[in-house]
């Protein structure tokens, strides 16, 4: 699943996987701009088959934060 | 390898934003060689960022290298107007009026909503991208307010309105054919799945109201009008036969034994895949077949088969024989006089495909889906077709669109602003206000929100005793060019105390804007006051409002010095004379007096 994340985040943002850390955020990522923010929480409920909260959204802005919406939302 | 790149976009990529937007990244970071660039510009009141991979996706298949800007919010006439904005130095191909209607006028919620001020304000926008850019435009019609769609509720009247206003918008596509296209909101909403092609959340978190499905709809009307200004809409539809315009194969089927009916499925797929054929023929498409067949049994199926649309009178070339088929179309393409880059392939043999994707790279392949009840629709789908040219007789009609080389033409014979302002004639008169204008003029005072410098209201019995009394001045502009009569355009009131005057009222209809008249009428009223009472010291004002941003340095621009300056307004006062711009090569001024 992380792998997941990891590679949608290297598809909206077009930068290096490997580069992601659990602190990667739009401080760390320039074209993290608040549209490509809803381009990455889309792009991330087409590959990964979730919808994330509304209120959530907002909050998601790094990696380790998406990460844990994420488990929770497909914890069984 | 780019070509290969540039197929890997397939609409399959649709329902994953994270493919899509890497798969253009790819595609645009690969491709060496491109037929075009393209600049796009959104002049727009709510978020439009979300349509450009699909755009991208359009063009980027046909070579075309696109950069997509988006304007400010709500910025439409500053932009159009101002000739330092980007819009006018980077002088997009293609502008993009892209709108709602809860923005363009709030009121649209209102029991006793009518159209007629967005109407106005419209035509005012469409009316500075003809007059200021040589850009295409591509406006959109305008949906009922997004929260009545999303809550289903009917707004009866406003949507009547909505209508009437759309009605115009088409009306104004025909009037200026090539130069202007409207993308059909309404049907693309219906297309989409009407509220299912709406998006509440990105709404709401981003005021932006569309889902893909949607967007994409747009995009391609968008992308059609960049093909056509760069060449590259296709021109020539050429076909397969066997398996292609007909089920089966007609050397071992024989005429009975073919697939193609009217009626019944799998036929009718073949059967309305030609009827889109033909109707794309109407439209001034050539058509044209390229299979390895015996000549003789194709003639004999378009002749004699009772369910065959298609007609050897609606082609315009073929090549049926046994020969390798990128020779084929490669000879077809000179006889027909037209580039490779014009033709769009069809055929159901995966072979066939390959070859003519490596050999003729130019040439758009397109095969036959596995799911026929969507193979009729492939042809008209992405708009891929040149369908201006419609008839043999409109072709001949003159038209805006076509290349670039005639716009280049145009741009030439327009070295600079100065020498188009010139070619259009214009022509300002300028008189006191008298009976027959003293309506007209009141009434400009109470409507003029933008270029207007201080806003003040007046009645029909104001303007009367402006215009009588000894110590003002009341005068009107009317303006023609040889596109015809604007009419009394402009208002300006002075009045004058001891030995310094003051203008009490400046404005001007932003009709008329962006063609130097304010200055020049500033100047003629200034010259008659300055004789008449004797070279007072003039005084004026700018009182801001929310919507007269435009003006706030107007009177430093022609002069005036700055003596005061608060929240509620600045004071000017002239100190030498005016500066102003010789305005004498465009415009012709006519003075009236007594």
């Amino acid at each position: 699943m992380s792998e997941t994340i990891k590679l949608v985040m290297s598809q909206v943002f077009q930068i290096d996987p490997a580069a992601i850390t659990a602190e990667s955020s739009p401080e760390s990522i320039e074209r993290w701009d608040s549209l490509k923010h809803m381009q990455l929480i889309m792009a991330l409920e087409d590959e990964l088959g979730v919808q994330f909260p509304d209120d959530a959204i907002p909050e998601l802005v790094s990696y380790g934060a998406i990460e844990q919406m994420v488990q929770e939302l497909t914890a069984p | 390898m780019a070509e290969r790149n540039r197929n890997r976009l397939s609409e399959d990529l649709f329902g994953n934003l994270g493919s899509l937007l890497d798969a253009i990244a790819t595609a645009e970071s690969e491709t060496t060689e491109w037929a075009a660039d393209a600049r796009v510009h959104f002049l727009r009141n709510y978020t439009t960022e979300f349509t450009d991979p699909y755009i991208k996706y359009h063009l980027i298949r046909d070579g075309i290298r696109v950069e997509i800007g988006h304007g400010g919010y709500d910025t439409v006439a500053q932009e159009l107007l101002d000739p330092q904005s980007g819009l006018l130095t980077q002088a997009p191909d293609v502008i993009v009026l892209s709108l709602l209607i809860e923005y363009l006028d709030p009121e649209v919620a209102e029991t006793s909503w009518t159209a007629d001020k967005t109407i106005a304000r419209v035509d005012e926008y469409v009316g500075y991208v003809m007059d200021r850019t040589q850009s295409l435009l591509v406006v959109n019609t305008l949906l009922p307010p997004i929260d009545s769609l999303i809550s289903g509720e009917a707004m009866v009247g406003a949507e009547a309105e909505i209508e009437r206003l759309n009605a115009h918008l088409r009306e104004l596509e025909s009037a200026a054919a090539g130069r202007i296209f409207v993308s059909e909101f309404d049907e693309h909403f219906r297309e989409s799945g009407g509220p299912a092609a709406l998006d509440r959340r990105l709404w709401v978190s981003s005021q932006a109201p569309f889902r893909y499905t949607f967007l994409n709809r747009y995009a391609r009307d968008i992308a059609y009008s960049v093909r056509l200004l760069k060449g590259r809409a296709r021109k020539c539809l050429v076909l397969d036969c066997d398996n292609t315009i007909w089920g089966g194969v007609i050397g071992e089927d024989g005429i009975g034994g073919i697939v193609l009916d009217d009626q019944d499925p799998p036929g009718s797929h073949f059967f309305e895949f030609q009827q889109a054929a033909v109707a794309l023929g109407e439209q001034g498409v050539m058509l044209a077949l390229c299979s390895k067949n015996n000549e003789d049994d194709v003639w004999r199926v378009l002749e004699e088969h009772p369910h065959c649309p298609l007609d050897r009178s609606h082609l315009v070339g073929w090549r049926i024989n046994w020969q390798n088929k990128a020779a084929n179309l490669a000879s077809l393409a000179g006889e027909l006089n037209i580039g490779l880059e014009s033709f769009v392939f069809v055929d159901d043999s995966p072979q066939e495909r390959a070859l003519i994707g490596e050999m003729l790279p130019e040439v758009l392949v397109l095969g036959v889906p596995d799911d026929l009840s969507a193979y009729p629709a492939i042809l008209t789908k992405d708009k891929l077709f040149d369908t201006t040219a419609r008839s043999k007789e409109d072709r001949q009609r003159t038209t805006m669109y076509q290349d670039e080389a005639r716009r280049k033409q145009d741009q030439f014979r327009f070295a600079d602003l100065t020498e188009y302002l010139s070619s259009l004639a214009t022509v300002m008169r300028v008189f006191e206000v008298d009976d027959a204008s003293k309506s007209r003029v009141a009434q400009l005072t109470q409507k003029t929100n933008q270029f207007n410098l201080t806003t003040r209201r007046y009645s029909l019995a104001d303007v009367e005793e402006y215009a009588a009394g000894p110590d003002s001045a009341v005068f009107a502009m009317s303006v023609c060019d040889r596109y015809g009569d604007m009419g009394l355009t402009g208002v300006l009131i002075a009045c004058r105390d001891g030995d310094t005057a003051r203008v009490d009222t400046l404005l001007l209809s932003c009709r008329v804007l962006g063609r130097q008249l304010e200055f020049a009428f500033v100047d003629q009223c200034l010259r008659v006051l300055n004789q008449r009472w004797g070279d007072p010291t003039w005084k004026a004002d700018y009182l801001p409002t929310r919507k007269n941003m435009q003006v706030e340095d107007f009177w430093d621009r022609v002069g005036f010095s700055v003596v005061a300056s608060t929240g509620d307004g600045k004071q000017y006062t002239l100190e030498s004379a005016l500066s102003i711009t010789d305005y004498s090569r465009i415009i012709t001024a006519e003075l009236v007096t007594d």
